[in-house]
């Protein structure tokens, strides 16, 4: 009778939120239980990857938080005896219920740690209920009784030192069937209090990789508008942008109808450039049109004094090519000739298949150039554009320059063929 | 009397433009045009205009070119014109130079050009800032240094980084380039002065030797040493200058 309402304590005990976040998490970095393969738990759960083995820990708990809500549990329960006994008009003094309740709890207390290891060890899942719950009952039955000898013992010991005369528990037989009325739901309540407590914890894991998470795609997107907008500089290059306005400002006073034409061409320009969803690799097609339109402004400007000759099978419009790698290499071509000894500009550019390979090649008439590794490693185009072919190709591709024996320089790419089209299933 | 005037534009429809600005003023007289960079030096030297507009970005020697081989003899006003060079405008502005974007608007253009009037008085200062400007391109490595020659009967502008090594011949200095030889007339301090940037060493008296074209510098004799180019060619080095070489081609070889 006097153990009567202690269910009731506990329950309330066992629901006190659980320990602070800080000390839940305690130096823990490992994946929460939940993100594992679900296979992997149960028996070979010990040796699942990472440092993390257990949905829960004993360094999860918070244990002096524990420890008071034991003593807590004792202390009211001694109340409600002393109360009730007060109330049935048959009072003992506060000192016996005192006994009776704190080595009750004490020493439900010091079990605690093993509860926990079991629940650890021996986690009940959705796979194994049917035998790790029959396993749990048989423990909580071990443990309680455990538990009411150790109470008894210890009751004993304590009516020796304060000479209470000798401690009488009853009829034991059924001392053991009491206390495991009260045992069952309290092992159970600690179960699920743990699984509470797991599940904040894991729910503070994911909080904390979903925030990390966030901050990393707001760094790639950052990267990537990065990446945009100098993809956007060096397709509406300033130079040749200002440098064709500025023709078609002077034109104007000359030809209305070249300077329209030569508007609607940079409009076509700016609209290639400004469309979206451009990737890295556009389909030959589309960077033909591109260099289409540039090489008509740069003839505007140049006139006689250059001539541009792209030559390109007809059977590779759809193949893929780094976005401005042909762009690149004519506007390299022009940029550094200086029409000192050559009065006229000529780019001759070609592109065709050589066995699973895209071959461009690009010939100039221009000065060539002193040292053709700098030119890749810190040239501006070249330099950026090899960067490109090396992150998209690796080996797989070549890139060289080299001065042409009667002048002018020669550049050679080659790529892996690879068409447009859907990305081919595995 | 009226401002005489050189347009120098590599684009004719560009220049007919200011071509047709300036005419409306009145006051300006366009006594030619140029459309590279060797055909306004030419064109500066004999007609000596007051006023030039000086595009930057040129075919066959580009405006800084032009002002380096015309300044020592004739100092014009200058406008420079540019559609964008980021590098150029800021030496403008750090001298204080007038420049006009391309495409500029008549009303600007002819405040430039009456700021040029109202300069022709007081020259001296802004010859000092163009001086200044050019130095500071020189110093630069952003440019080619590019030298005047006149190959096959005609000018042109070679660039500094084809020249192997130049041999001073009294008051002319032969530079010997891939392309050949080409004699100018200009001392060999003054172009070492010039060309020290552009990784050129002193290495004898009346030798300036181009790094890049250096093989390597083998001993000789008894403390003295022959520099080996590329192309085969041995060069005596001065015992004066041979720490400066070395000393040069440890910097060179530690940047590189």
């Amino acid at each position: 009778m006097d153990n009567t309402r202690t269910m009731e304590s506990c329950a309330q005990a066992a629901g006190t939120p659980p320990p602070p976040a800080d000390q839940v998490s305690a130096g823990r970095e490992a994946a929460a239980d939940g993100a594992r393969p679900r296979r992997l738990a149960g028996a070979g759960e010990a040796r699942g990857a990472g440092p993390r083995h257990h949905w829960i820990e004993l360094s999860d708990l918070n244990w002096k938080l524990c420890f008071l809500v034991y003593v807590v549990g004792a202390l009211l329960d001694t109340g409600t005896v002393y109360t009730h006994d007060l109330a049935q008009r048959a009072p003992v003094a506060y000192f016996y219920p005192l006994i009776w309740e704190s080595t009750g709890w004490l020493t439900a207390f010091a079990l605690l740690p093993l509860i926990v290891f079991g629940f650890s060890r021996l986690p009940i899942r959705r796979q194994n209920w049917y035998w790790t719950i029959p396993a749990h009952l048989a423990i909580s039955m071990v443990l309680g009784v455990v538990h009411t000898l150790l109470m008894l013992h210890v009751r004993q010991i304590i009516y020796a030192l304060f000479h209470l005369g000798a401690y009488d528990y009853g009829e034991m037989r059924y001392r053991f069937l009491m206390e495991y009325h009260k045992q069952l739901p309290l092992y159970w309540i600690i179960y699920v209090v743990l699984r509470a407590l797991a599940y904040y914890r894991q729910g503070r894991e994911r909080e904390r990789r979903a925030a990390a998470l966030e901050l990393r795609t707001s760094e790639l997107q950052r990267q990537l508008a990065q990446t945009q907008l100098q993809a956007l500089r060096s397709q509406l290059n300033p130079h040749f942008l200002f440098n064709t306005l500025n023709m078609v400002s002077a034109v104007m006073y000359e030809d209305v109808d070249r300077a329209d034409h030569m508007i609607a061409t940079l409009s076509r320009m700016l609209r290639l450039s400004l469309e979206e969803h451009v990737g890295t690799r556009v389909p030959v097609r589309r960077e033909l049109e591109f260099v289409g339109c540039a090489v008509e402004l740069i003839q505007a400007r140049f006139q006689e004094r250059v001539a541009i000759d792209i030559q390109c099978a007809p059977d590779l419009v759809d193949a893929l090519v780094p976005n401005l790698a042909l762009y690149t290499l004519i506007e390299n071509a022009i940029k550094h000739h200086g029409l000192e000894r050559e009065p006229v500009i000529w780019v001759r550019a070609r592109m065709e298949r050589r066995d699973s390979n895209l071959a461009l090649e690009v010939l100039d008439n221009g000065p060539g150039i002193t040292d053709p590794a700098k030119a890749l490693r810190n040239g501006v185009g070249l330099g950026n554009l090899e960067r490109r072919l090396q992150a998209l190709y690796g080996d797989r591709h070549q890139f060289e320059l080299e001065n042409r024996p009667e002048g002018g320089l020669r550049v050679h790419l080659a790529i892996p063929l690879e068409r447009e089209g859907p990305a081919p299933q595995k | 009397m009226k401002l005489r005037a050189l347009i120098v534009d590599d684009e004719p429809p560009a220049r007919g433009k200011i071509r047709k600005f300036l005419e409306a003023r009145g006051d300006v007289q366009i006594v030619a045009e140029a459309g590279d960079g060797v055909e306004a030096v030419e064109k500066l030297l004999e007609l000596r205009p007051e006023l030039v507009l000086l595009d930057i970005q040129m075919p066959r020697g580009d405006g800084f070119d032009v002002l380096r081989e015309v300044y020592p003899q004739h100092k014009p006003m200058v406008i420079f014109t540019t559609a964008y060079d980021a590098y150029a405008i800021r030496g403008f502005e750090v001298e204080a130079l007038d420049y006009l974007l391309k495409p500029f608007t008549a009303e600007r253009l002819n405040r430039a050009v009456d700021r040029a009037l109202r300069n022709l008085g007081a020259g001296a200062e802004i010859e000092d800032r163009v001086r200044r400007l050019l130095h500071g391109l020189d110093r630069s490595e952003q440019r080619p240094q590019r030298l005047l020659v006149r190959g096959q009967g005609r000018l042109f502008f070679l660039n500094a980084s084809e020249v192997e090594w130049i041999e001073a011949e009294e008051k002319y200095v032969l530079l010997h380039a891939r392309s050949g030889r080409h004699l100018i007339r200009q001392s060999i301090s003054a172009l070492e002065a010039r060309l020290a940037p552009a990784s050129f060493v002193r290495i004898h008296r009346c030798y300036l030797l181009n790094l890049e074209a250096l093989k390597e510098v083998v001993p000789w004799g008894q403390g003295d040493c022959v520099a080996i180019l590329k192309s085969g060619t041995r060069l005596n080095v001065g015992r004066s200058y041979k720490e400066r070489l070395l000393a040069a081609m440890g910097a060179s070889a530690g940047a590189g």
